[in-house]
């Protein structure tokens, strides 16, 4: 917090070494977050550019004393919707979360179930689509509230659950498969 | 199958978002439903590894350093207005006009501190790097 109260005085002063500072802090969260959200590394590098030519230009009416990342990510989930809205297939699951339940059902399968690795589940997310994929990444990988995801969406709540129930359905569904 | 055997139900159960009634209720029946017990354990892995750091996180593209580098020019192309402005209402004080020519140029042209800044961001993110970093 005292780092980001550095960063933003030093900013709001018009110094470089602040934006630097700014960078060297939070480019490689930006760009991580980016790419969660479409998994392309251009696609990533170019967001994080749109991401922080938009600090450039609106630091300086950035409240003092706040957090720098809140305002970072929301900046960077809105440049990131604004480049899925672009895209087709948003929401189709291509039937992934119609996919048969695995087979089973007693206790060796509930063991099996929770057995994919790293690789695996960083595979299912990629393949989820990009609106769900985003909805996942707020909610487990930042923590955010199923009303907070919808504000960062800027989609109702109940979209949001839905986005949610499918997602973690399909990746259930699919890493199932796999074990 | 029961109206328990939801699938959104039991997500909202593995994640416990479920009122204490509803909760009761799920509990008693995933006690006596294999396949909703093993569905239940499938959210809460899955929620659980959600939430974790990825521990191989995909390698940062080396384009990152040069992404840097441009975004400091902008970065002083976007403040150099504000110096001209600043600069000039000095001037009408006390600057002659030989240094306000000077300090305006070391301030807007400037080659060499847009260069040190960004030579510095890329240094320190490399061994910021060599420490680590987590998503």
């Amino acid at each position: 917090m005292e780092l980001d109260e550095q960063i933003v005085s030093l900013c709001q002063r018009g110094r470089q070494d602040g934006f630097a500072r700014l960078l060297l802090t939070y480019q490689e969260r930006v760009y991580r977050r980016a790419y969660s959200f479409v998994h392309n590394r251009d696609d990533a590098l170019d967001l994080t550019q749109d991401v922080f030519m938009k600090v450039i230009r609106t630091i300086g009416s950035f409240t003092p004393g706040r957090p720098l990342w809140p305002w970072l990510q929301r900046i960077t989930t809105n440049a990131a919707l604004n480049f899925l809205r672009d895209r087709p297939a948003l929401l189709s699951l291509d039937g992934a979360e119609n996919l048969p339940e695995p087979a089973g059902g007693e206790d060796p399968l509930e063991a099996a179930v929770t057995a994919w690795t790293s690789q695996q589940l960083s595979q299912a997310l990629a393949n989820l689509p990009p609106l769900l994929r985003m909805a996942v990444v707020l909610r487990h990988h930042e923590g955010l509230s199923y009303e907070e995801v919808a504000q960062a969406m800027e989609v109702p709540l109940g979209t949001v659950k839905t986005y949610l129930f499918r997602a973690r359905k399909a990746l259930r569904l699919e890493l199932s498969r796999e074990v | 199958m029961e109206f328990t055997c939801d699938d959104a139900l039991l997500q909202m159960y593995a994640e416990g978002l479920l009122g204490s009634v509803e909760r009761s209720i799920l509990a008693e029946h995933v006690k006596t439903c294999p396949r909703c017990r093993a569905r239940v354990a499938a959210y809460k892995g899955l929620l659980w590894d959600l939430a974790q750091p990825d521990p191989e996180p995909e390698p940062l593209p080396p384009e990152l350093d040069a992404l840097s580098d441009r975004l400091m020019v902008a970065w002083a192309e976007e403040q150099a207005p504000k110096t001209w402005q600043k600069a000039s209402l000095t001037w009408t004080r006390d600057v002659p006009v030989v240094d306000l020519a000077l300090g305006a140029v070391g301030k807007v042209g400037h080659s060499l501190p847009r260069l040190g800044a960004a030579g510095l961001t890329s240094l320190a993110r490399r061994l910021l790097r060599r420490g680590g970093g987590g998503r």
